[in-house]
Formats: C-alpha cells, sequence, structure tokens
C-alpha cells in the first residue's frame, strides 16, 4: 500500500545524507512537495505517480545542495562545530575509559605480583587492547540496531553519558591512588608511576603520528576507489 | 502551437526579477511562486523547483524580502515572502534594465537601424 507520509520520510532521509540542506529547508520544501502531490492526484494522477513527479520537479538532492551551501555558510559551520564536539567528546570517552580499566587492572596486578615490571605490562597491554575492543564491540552493537541514523538520534543520551563518564572516571581514579600507597610500599608505587609517565609520553608522540599515518592510508584507500560513471 | 522552452541561462538570469514582481504584487510562498510563473509563461519557463528556495533566501540575506513562518491548513508549516522597500528599490531598478534589453531588441527586430 502506498504510505504518502513514509514515502516522504524516505525522501527527507536522501536530502539529509548530502550536507547543505538544513531540516529548516526540508521543512520548506516538504509543503512543496505535499502541495504538489496534492495538485497532482486531483489532476487524476495516483499518488505513487504524483510523488514521483513532484520529487522530479523539485530536483537532485545534489544540485539542490550545491546551491543551498552557497546561502547557508554560517548554520553549516556550526552544524559542523557541533559534530566535531561530539566526536571529541567521544573520543574523550573511548581514551578514558581504556586508561581507567588499563590503570585499575595494573594496580590490581601490582599488588598480587609485587612487581612493577609486569603491572608495566599489564597496563601498556591493556591501554593498546581496551579502547580497540571497546570501538569494536560499539561497531557490532550498531550494526544490530540496523541504522546508524536510529543511533545518532540518541545524541543527547549520549552525551549525557559520556560527560557523566568524564566527571566520573577521574574521581575514581583520585581515589585509587589514595588507596594505592596503602596497599604497597611506597617504591613499588613510584615504579609503577614511572611505566605510567613513559607509556603517557610515547602515546604522545606516536598517537599524532599514528592519526597522520591512518589518514594518510583513507587517502590512499579513496583515491583507488574507481569512479562510478553511469 | 508548439511550446519552446526557454533557455536556462535566461531563465537564470531573470529569476531575481521574477520573483521580485512577483512578491511585488502580493506575499506568497515558494509553492505558489512556482505555480504563478508556470501559467505566467504559458508553461514555457521551467524550473527546479527546489532551486527557488536558495535563491529566496540570498534575497532575504540581502535584506530585499521579509520571510516568516505561518501555520497552514492542516496545521502544516508554511514560509512566507513578501517584498520589503529595499526589494522595491531593486524592483524598480531590475525593471529599468530589462526595458533597456527590451527596447534594443525591439528597435532591431522591427527593423529601425536596417
Amino acid at each position: 500500500m502506498f504510505d504518502l507520509d513514509m514515502q516522504i520520510a524516505n525522501w527527507r532521509e536522501q536530502m539529509e545524507a548530502v550536507e547543505g540542506i538544513l531540516p529548516e529547508n526540508l521543512d520548506e520544501m516538504e509543503d512543496h512537495l505535499r502541495l504538489q502531490v496534492e495538485a497532482l492526484e486531483e489532476a487524476g494522477l495516483s499518488g505513487e505517480e504524483a510523488l514521483w513527479v513532484g520529487r522530479h520537479r523539485l530536483g537532485e538532492a545534489q544540485t539542490l545542495a550545491e546551491e543551498f551551501r552557497k546561502v547557508n555558510g554560517g548554520p553549516l559551520l556550526l552544524t559542523r562545530l557541533r559534530w566535531m564536539i561530539f566526536g571529541y567528546l567521544a573520543l574523550e570517552l573511548l581514551v578514558s575509559l581504556g586508561f581507567f580499566l588499563a590503570y585499575v587492572l595494573g594496580q590490581v596486578s601490582l599488588v598480587y605480583a609485587q612487581s612493577p615490571e609486569i603491572a608495566g605490562i599489564v597496563y601498556i597491554l591493556l591501554s593498546a587492547c581496551i579502547p580497540v575492543s571497546i570501538w569494536l564491540g560499539l561497531r557490532q552493537v550498531l550494526r544490530a540496531a540496523g541504522s546508524r541514523q536510529l543511533f545518532l538520534r540518541q545524541r543527547r543520551l549520549w552525551l549525557g553519558v559520556v560527560v557523566v563518564a568524564l566527571v566520573l572516571l577521574p574521581v575514581l581514579q583520585l581515589a585509587s591512588t589514595y588507596l594505592l600507597p596503602q596497599l604497597l610500599s611506597m617504591q613499588l608505587v613510584g615504579q609503577f608511576y614511572k611505566t605510567l609517565s613513559i607509556t603517557s609520553l610515547v602515546t604522545s608522540i606516536g598517537m599524532p603520528l599514528f592519526l597522520a599515518g591512518l589518514l594518510a592510508w583513507l587517502e590512499a584507500r579513496r583515491k583507488v576507489k574507481p569512479l562510478d560513471v553511469a | 502551437m508548439e511550446a519552446h522552452m526557454l533557455n536556462k541561462d535566461l531563465v537564470a538570469a531573470s529569476s531575481t526579477p521574477l520573483i521580485l514582481s512577483i512578491l511585488g504584487r502580493g506575499e506568497s510562498y515558494g509553492y505558489e511562486i512556482i505555480q504563478q510563473i508556470r501559467s505566467l509563461s504559458d508553461e514555457q519557463m521551467e524550473w527546479s523547483e527546489g532551486m527557488l528556495y536558495p535563491l529566496l533566501h540570498r534575497l532575504e540575506q540581502e535584506g530585499l524580502i521579509t520571510a516568516e513562518w505561518r501555520t497552514a491548513e492542516q496545521g502544516r508549516k508554511r514560509k512566507y515572502y513578501r517584498l520589503n522597500p529595499q526589494g522595491r528599490v531593486r524592483l524598480q531598478e531590475e525593471k529599468k534594465q530589462w526595458e533597456v534589453v527590451q527596447r534594443i531588441l525591439t528597435k532591431l527586430w522591427e527593423g529601425a537601424y536596417v
């Protein structure tokens, strides 16, 4: 059965997928499309035909977006900024969660093994593996959820999670630094912290290099992709 | 009579004076503007209809027209546009320029200078 509302929602999603057209622009064009469909239906076309003609008359998403980008400069910049902040917070959460778990488990192994070397190795391995596994797990969840849009619409919820985690994790970390010297000798704790400092030094040098490499790799892969000539 | 579609360059060049003139007759909204152009041109001027909106927004940014969201039938939101004083001044300028073009072409075609 032809469902106009659903078809129009589909059309909006296709338009939204191209950067440049704002939701407000789509509200305006949706009204246009609906009026057009009503007029064509009155002229004897079926709902499906009317929608097809109406969409065709409005134009292709790419061409329209190109024109809208010229007049939407300011608001578009804001949209991009919003996504940058969102991305930054998500990354921060991933990294600090990984760091926190590695840090706590490193301390636990220090208490049991009484060896700063073993604790250091545990810490380094975990701080590399945990963010990666969280990321992979998250991707799996996303796939299972089916729609990326559905996931992204929960923006407020995710923002809340990020903010709580970003406050909660450092507080817990602080608590553990008070706890640790009471369980272990100061010398052991000192050596463990040395490992942490060296790791963070290596990370702060290695991370930018890794990210630059990743970008270069993605760029190279993009170029290899053949052009879609219809 | 066979209908000849206007070429794209001419459609683009005339879009601003067209919109200003239509809004000069009274406020309107996107779909209605397109319908007016369609009927006034005896369907010889075809727009990629979506393109009207970036153009309206540009005229709004230039301060020539004023826009306002209102609730239309069935609770639907509709954006109405109207010409403001600055737009009227611009419309007069556009009118003069198009009249010059029209005068030149008419003289040439009537053979006054042949």
